[in-house]
C-alpha cells in the first residue's frame, strides 16, 4: 500500500509543478517573435539587424518561410494552434477573415500616435480595415499586367512595343507566335487551377473579370456590394470563363501541366526565361524575379528581354479599356502577442522612409505610402516609375469573410473548362451551386445574363 | 510488485501516448459535429451543428469522386500491384536456379525503393515523368513519341509510382511466409510429378493464404491514407484527377479552413477502411481454419 502513496504523491508533486510553471510570470529577456517570407528577406534581414542593435536586451526569434511554401497557409494553421508569432506578413485579402477571427491586434491606438501613417494612400489604409479598425500596415502593392519576351516577338515578327487593344488582339498575337514560333511551349500563359491559390484568382481570372463585359451594376466582380451578395452568374464570369475555354482547351495556347508541377512559381518563371513562353500575365514583382537573385541581369539587359503592355478588356462597347487589380502584404501583430507594445517599435524601425524606399526600387514593388518617391532609389527607378501609371487603373478584390472560398472555387472553375473542357454555362452552374452550397441561396446573387450564355 | 513496477514502467509510455491519441481522436470527433474553421468567425466562435457535417458530405459529388480515386489507387497499386508483385519477387527469391548475386541485388535494389523518404520519391519520380524526362528519353531511343505523363496518364503513373515504392514490404513478408511452408510437401509433390505451377497452386498458396490476407489489411489500410506521394506528385491533379481521400480531406481542412468538415471526412474514411478491413479479417478466419 506504501508504495501506491508514494507513487501518487509523485504524481501530484509533477502536476502541481508543472503548473506552477506555466503559470509564473515570464521572468528574464523580453521576447519578440517575427515571421516573414523569403520573398521580403531583403527588407527583413537590415530591419531585423538594426531592431537588435537599438533594442539589445529583446531575443528575436525570427522565422524565414521558404519559396515555395504557401505562407497564407502555414500562418493560418499556426495562428488555429496559437503557435503564430508575434509578429506576421499578412496578405492583404485575409485581413478580414483572420480580423473577424480575433487572431490580429488593432493597430489604431499606435497608429494615431504614428506620423507616418498619413503617408499611407487612402486604398493601403483602407484594405486593411475591418469593422472600422485597422488590423496592419502595408508593406507593398502591385498591379499585374501582360509581359512579353521580346525574342520571341521578334521572332514572330510583332512590332513593339505591344500594345494589344482588347482580348482578340492578345488572342490573335498568340496564335500567330503559335504558328510562327513553334519552341514555344505556351505562346499565351495564365495562371490556372488551385496550386497557384491566389495566384489563379487575382493574375488570372480576376485580370479577365474585370474587363469582360459593361460595368454597369458594377457586375464585372465577385461581389454585389449593394445587395451584400456574392455573384453566382452573370455575363462577366462567363465571359472570363470562356477566355480561359478558350486559350486552354479550344486553341492550345497554353499546356496544362506547368500549372501542377511541386512549384509553379518557379516553373513559370524559368519557362519564360527561357524562351519558352510568348506572353504571360503577371504580377508587377516579375520585374525582379523571373531570375534567381544571382542570373537577374542589369537594367539595360532586362529591357531588350522583356517587355510589358496593360492588360485591356474584352473589347465590348463599354467595357473598361484596361484593367489591372492590387493586392499586397501587410504587417500585423498576434492578438496572442503578450507585449504588443514591443512588436510595435519593430514597426517602427521597419516602416521608414528611406528603407522602403530603398526596398521597394530593389524588389521593383510598388509603394503603399507618397513620401517614397522622394527616395532617390525609387524616384530613379524607370521600371516603377512607368508601372505606377497602372495604379491609376487598379482596384481591389472583393475581400468580404468568406473570400478565400469563393477564390478556391474561382480556382477550381478555371480548371474545370481548362482541363476538363467543361462549357463556361456548365462551369458557371457549378461554380454558382458551390457558393450556395456554402454560403446559402440568399446570399448568392446573378446577373441578369445578357450574352449569348448557352 | 517488482513485477508491477516493472511492466508500469515499460507500459507508461506507451499509455501516455495512447491517452494522447485518444484525446486528440475524440476532440477531432467534437470538431466534426462544428463549423469549426481555421479563420473566420467560425474559428472564434464555433456552432454546434450536429449531424450536418456527415449529411453533407454524402451529398458532396467530389467526396465521392475522392473516394472513387481512392479504390482505384488501392486496388491498383496496393491490392494487384504490391502484393502480386511481391509474391512473384519472394517466389523468385526462393528458387535456387538463380545466380545468388542477382538475387540480392534485385532484393537490395527492391528494399532500396522502400526505405527511400517519401518527398525523395516525389521528386525522382517527378523528374522521372517530366516531358523532358527520363521516361521520354528512354521511349526516343526506341523511337516513341515523348508523352506528358502527369498530364494525361496521372492516375496510371502514381499508381506504379506506389507498386514500384511499395512492393518491398510484401516481398519480405512473403519471403519469410515461404520460409515456413515444410519442404516435405515439395518433396511429395516432385515425386508425384507436379509442374512449378501446381506446386504453387495447391501447396504454397494455400499455406501463405493468411500472409496474404495480413499483407492485404496492412498495405490496403496504408495505401488508402498514402498522402505524400499524391500531394507531391500531381496535388491532386490535374483538376482532380488524382484527388484521392487523403488529398481531399487536406485542401477541404487546410485550404478551405474547414477543419470540422475535414474532421467528419476523416472519420468516414477511417469507418470506410475499417469495413475494408473486416472483410479481410473474415476471410483470413476462413482461411485459417482451412488451415
Amino acid at each position: 500500500m506504501k508504495s501506491w502513496w508514494k507513487a501518487a504523491w509523485l504524481v501530484v508533486l509533477l502536476v502541481v509543478g508543472c503548473l506552477t510553471l506555466t503559470v509564473m510570470p515570464a521572468t528574464g529577456p523580453q521576447k519578440l517573435s517575427i515571421t516573414y517570407g523569403e520573398p521580403w528577406k531583403e527588407l527583413f534581414e537590415p530591419a531585423i539587424a538594426d531592431f537588435k542593435a537599438k533594442y539589445p536586451d529583446v531575443e528575436l526569434e525570427v522565422t524565414m518561410v521558404p519559396y515555395g511554401v504557401d505562407m497564407v497557409e502555414k500562418v493560418s494553421l499556426d495562428l488555429a494552434a496559437g503557435v503564430a508569432s508575434d509578429i506576421i506578413m499578412v496578405d492583404s485579402f485575409m485581413i478580414p477573415e483572420w480580423a473577424e477571427a480575433g487572431y490580429l491586434y488593432p493597430l489604431d491606438d499606435y497608429l494615431a500616435k504614428w506620423p507616418d501613417w498619413e503617408q499611407y494612400y487612402p486604398g493601403m489604409q483602407e484594405i486593411v480595415a475591418f469593422g472600422g479598425k485597422h488590423y496592419g500596415v502595408m508593406i507593398d502593392t502591385d498591379v499585374r499586367m501582360l509581359w512579353y519576351w521580346k525574342p520571341v516577338f521578334e521572332k514572330a515578327g510583332i512590332p513593339m512595343p505591344w500594345e494589344p487593344k482588347d482580348w482578340d488582339d492578345v488572342i490573335n498575337t498568340a496564335l500567330l507566335i503559335k504558328e510562327k514560333v513553334p519552341e514555344v511551349k505556351a505562346p499565351l500563359f495564365i495562371p490556372m487551377g488551385t496550386k497557384w491559390a491566389e495566384g489563379t484568382t487575382m493574375q488570372g481570372f480576376y485580370m479577365v473579370l474585370l474587363g469582360a463585359d459593361t460595368p454597369e451594376n458594377d457586375c464585372n466582380r465577385l461581389r454585389d456590394w449593394e445587395a451584400g451578395k456574392w455573384i453566382g452568374s452573370s455575363p462577366a464570369i462567363w465571359e472570363a470563363l470562356r477566355f480561359y475555354h478558350d486559350v486552354f482547351y479550344r486553341l492550345k495556347l497554353c499546356p496544362v501541366e506547368p500549372h501542377y508541377v511541386p512549384d509553379v512559381w518557379g516553373e513559370w518563371r524559368r519557362m519564360m526565361r527561357e524562351g519558352e513562353i510568348g506572353i504571360g500575365l503577371g504580377g508587377s514583382w516579375e520585374w525582379t524575379e523571373f531570375w534567381p537573385k544571382e542570373e537577374l541581369p542589369p537594367v539595360e539587359e532586362r529591357e531588350k528581354l522583356l517587355g510589358w503592355a496593360p492588360m485591356p478588356g474584352s473589347g465590348k462597347p463599354g467595357a473598361p479599356k484596361i484593367v489591372t487589380i492590387s493586392g499586397g502584404w501587410a504587417l500585423g501583430i498576434n492578438a496572442a502577442a503578450k507585449d504588443p507594445d514591443l512588436a510595435w517599435k519593430f514597426f517602427e524601425v521597419l516602416f521608414t522612409r528611406d528603407r522602403m524606399g530603398e526596398w521597394l526600387a530593389f524588389a521593383g514593388k510598388i509603394a503603399t505610402r507618397k513620401d517614397v518617391t522622394e527616395v532617390p532609389a525609387y524616384a530613379e527607378n524607370k521600371y516603377l516609375v512607368d508601372v505606377l501609371k497602372l495604379m491609376d487603373y487598379t482596384t481591389y478584390r472583393d475581400t468580404y469573410p468568406g473570400y478565400s472560398r469563393v477564390s478556391f472555387y474561382v480556382q477550381e472553375a478555371t480548371a474545370d473548362v481548362a482541363v476538363e473542357g467543361l462549357t463556361p454555362a456548365e462551369a458557371m452552374e457549378r461554380f454558382k451551386e458551390k457558393l450556395i452550397e456554402e454560403f446559402g441561396t440568399e446570399n448568392v446573387t446573378t446577373c441578369t445574363c445578357i450574352c449569348a450564355c448557352e | 510488485m517488482q513485477k508491477f513496477r516493472f511492466i508500469a514502467l515499460c507500459t507508461g509510455p506507451a499509455m501516455a501516448l495512447l491517452l494522447l491519441l485518444i484525446v486528440a481522436i475524440g476532440w477531432a470527433l467534437y470538431v466534426s459535429f462544428t463549423d469549426f474553421a481555421l479563420v473566420g468567425r467560425a474559428a472564434r466562435d464555433p456552432q454546434w451543428i450536429g449531424l450536418r457535417n456527415y449529411l453533407r458530405l454524402f451529398r458532396d459529388p467530389f467526396f465521392l469522386h475522392s473516394l472513387d480515386i481512392s479504390v482505384k489507387f488501392t486496388v491498383g497499386s496496393a491490392i494487384i500491384g504490391q502484393c502480386l508483385l511481391g509474391l512473384l519477387l519472394a517466389v523468385l527469391l526462393k528458387r535456387k536456379d538463380i545466380n545468388a548475386g542477382i538475387k540480392t541485388a534485385v532484393a537490395a535494389a527492391v528494399t532500396l525503393c522502400w526505405v527511400i523518404p517519401d518527398i525523395v520519391v516525389v521528386y525522382v519520380w517527378g523528374a522521372f515523368t517530366a516531358p523532358s524526362g527520363m521516361l521520354n528519353t528512354i521511349l526516343g531511343i526506341f523511337g516513341l513519341p515523348p508523352k506528358r505523363w502527369l498530364s494525361e496518364f496521372p492516375l496510371e503513373t502514381v499508381i506504379i509510382a506506389n507498386i514500384w515504392r511499395g512492393t518491398a514490404f510484401s516481398m519480405i513478408l512473403f519471403s519469410s511466409a515461404l520460409e515456413t511452408v515444410p519442404p516435405v510437401y515439395y518433396e511429395a509433390a516432385d515425386v508425384d510429378g507436379a509442374s512449378p505451377w501446381q506446386r504453387f497452386r495447391y501447396i504454397t498458396l494455400p499455406l501463405i493464404t493468411p500472409t496474404i490476407l495480413i499483407d492485404l489489411i496492412l498495405i490496403t489500410l496504408w495505401t488508402f491514407g498514402y498522402f505524400t506521394l499524391i500531394f507531391g506528385l500531381t496535388g491532386g491533379g490535374p483538376g482532380r484527377a488524382t484527388e484521392v481521400m487523403p488529398v481531399f480531406i487536406y485542401n477541404q481542412s487546410f485550404r478551405f479552413y474547414k477543419i470540422g468538415y475535414g474532421a467528419a471526412l476523416s472519420f468516414v474514411m477511417m469507418l470506410i477502411v475499417g469495413c475494408m478491413c473486416l472483410i479481410y479479417f473474415v476471410l483470413l478466419r476462413k482461411a485459417e481454419r482451412i488451415r
